[in-house]
């Protein structure tokens, strides 16, 4: 039987104060084990990562490397957990390597990128415009589809050593999985809130 | 590689003998099929005559399945196979297009050259169909009736789902994308919802699906040169 948890990244203090607040709010609806990844979170489990380029991105890329579970909910410090999750993780059992949320914002593709990452980034897309995925919640399985995903994201990430989500794009477009979307609910609605760049400051 | 001639559309920068170099509006560049795929679908170069085009892209493999029963003349196919009936996949690669949905030559063609792709990585996955979203916020619980929204909700686990728009839609001929294609042709016989019900085929057949963004399709028809 597959195990199962929730993983954080917490870089910082203003990020432990996030994820300490996050996982508050998620106990309120799940048991799971969690794990901390770079900075300690009190009685939590801990792993840790060294740090490169942006903060906090590093460490998400190679999540599933460390994440200590078959199954895994990555969360963003900064969310709070207003639902179950349940989910994302049948969607899982049943056969889906990744569940994850469309981005909030698709009007200016990739415009949170740099002018150089977002033209190598809608190049290698070839259409110009991708739907754009937010990355601070995610279900994803230990497989080995996924574990060639994450290869990729971390050498795509490598090129440009700023933001995750242009580098999930081209990574995907090269090694596609069986992803399945949810909607807005799970990730900035009524089950997941996400307070957008709180970890950060 | 096999290179061919495209002519710029807009100032299109690429790399010549390692040195950068620029294409103004109307020039002819060489380039390998990839970048010419890849730039025909972003819109920005066009190779005017349909059969070098059809080159570049590999049409033979492709066809669209107009459903319905009258054949719109309002879409120049071009080289492109073309047959009216109901969801299936007659060809490797097809598009299933119901002409309630205004779409181009373009438009085929770019959702065929994301798919085509796949022959760049023969040994490794390769996404198995293209379909846009309605919206990025219409969820399953927004459309059909009650009985359809419970029957998702039966199979999938939750009803806040993003919705395809069926209307248009690109597929790799698959085991796994047939047999979502006779599910859904399947369900749409019995007079199913035909939003819930390719939600639920998908579901079941669990292909890889790469979602497109709402007005992706009306991106493509302002790119046509």
């Amino acid at each position: 039987m597959d195990t199962i948890g929730i993983v954080y990244v917490a870089y910082g203090k203003n990020a432990v104060k996030e994820a300490t607040e996050s996982i508050r709010t998620l106990r309120r609806y799940h048991d799971l084990p969690i794990a901390i990844i770079r900075d300690k979170v009190g009685g939590m489990d801990h792993i840790d990562c060294p740090g490169e380029g942006l903060p906090g991105r590093w460490p998400k890329v190679n999540v599933m490397r460390l994440s200590p579970f078959d199954q895994t909910l990555y969360l963003d410090a900064d969310t709070r957990v207003r639902g179950k999750l349940d989910i994302g993780f049948r969607i899982l059992d049943d056969g889906w390597d990744l569940v994850i949320v469309p981005s909030e914002t698709q009007k200016q593709p990739l415009h949170h990128l740099d002018a150089p990452e977002r033209d190598v980034t809608l190049a290698e897309i070839g259409d110009g415009l991708p739907l754009m995925l937010n990355t601070g919640v995610m279900w994803f399985r230990r497989s080995e589809r996924m574990e060639r995903l994450f290869g990729e994201w971390r050498r795509e990430w490598l090129r440009f050593k700023r933001h995750d989500q242009g580098a999930l794009l081209r990574a995907l477009e090269k090694c596609p999985v069986k992803l399945w979307l949810l909607g807005r609910d799970y990730n900035g609605g009524e089950v997941v809130e996400h307070l957008f760049g709180k970890a950060s400051r | 590689m096999a290179k061919v001639w495209v002519r710029a559309l807009g100032a299109v920068f690429y790399s010549e003998q390692g040195r950068k170099a620029r294409a103004l509006p109307g020039d002819w560049i060489q380039v390998g099929k990839h970048q010419a795929r890849s730039w025909l679908a972003q819109g920005i170069v066009e190779i005017p005559e349909p059969h070098r085009r059809a080159d570049v892209q590999d049409l033979d493999k492709c066809g669209v399945v107009v459903r319905g029963d009258i054949m719109p003349d309002e879409v120049c196919f071009g080289v492109i196979r073309h047959q009216l009936g109901e969801p299936s996949l007659p060809y490797e690669y097809t598009v299933i297009w119901d002409p309630s949905l205004k779409t181009s030559l373009q438009g085929i063609e770019a959702g065929l050259m994301r798919l085509g792709n796949a022959e760049l990585f023969p040994d490794g996955d390769s996404w198995e169909a293209l379909a846009t979203l309605v919206s990025l916020t219409t969820i399953a619980s927004d459309v059909g009736s009650a009985e359809e929204q419970r029957k998702t909700e039966m199979v999938v686990g939750d009803l806040r789902l993003p919705v395809y728009d069926t209307r248009l839609l690109w597929i790799r001929r698959t085991p796994a994308t047939e047999k979502l294609i006779d599910m859904w042709a399947s369900e749409l016989a019995k007079g199913s919802d035909e939003q819930h019900s390719f939600l639920r085929s998908l579901y079941s057949s669990r292909i890889m699906m790469c979602t497109l963004p709402p007005g992706w399709q009306d991106k493509q028809i302002q790119w046509t040169p």
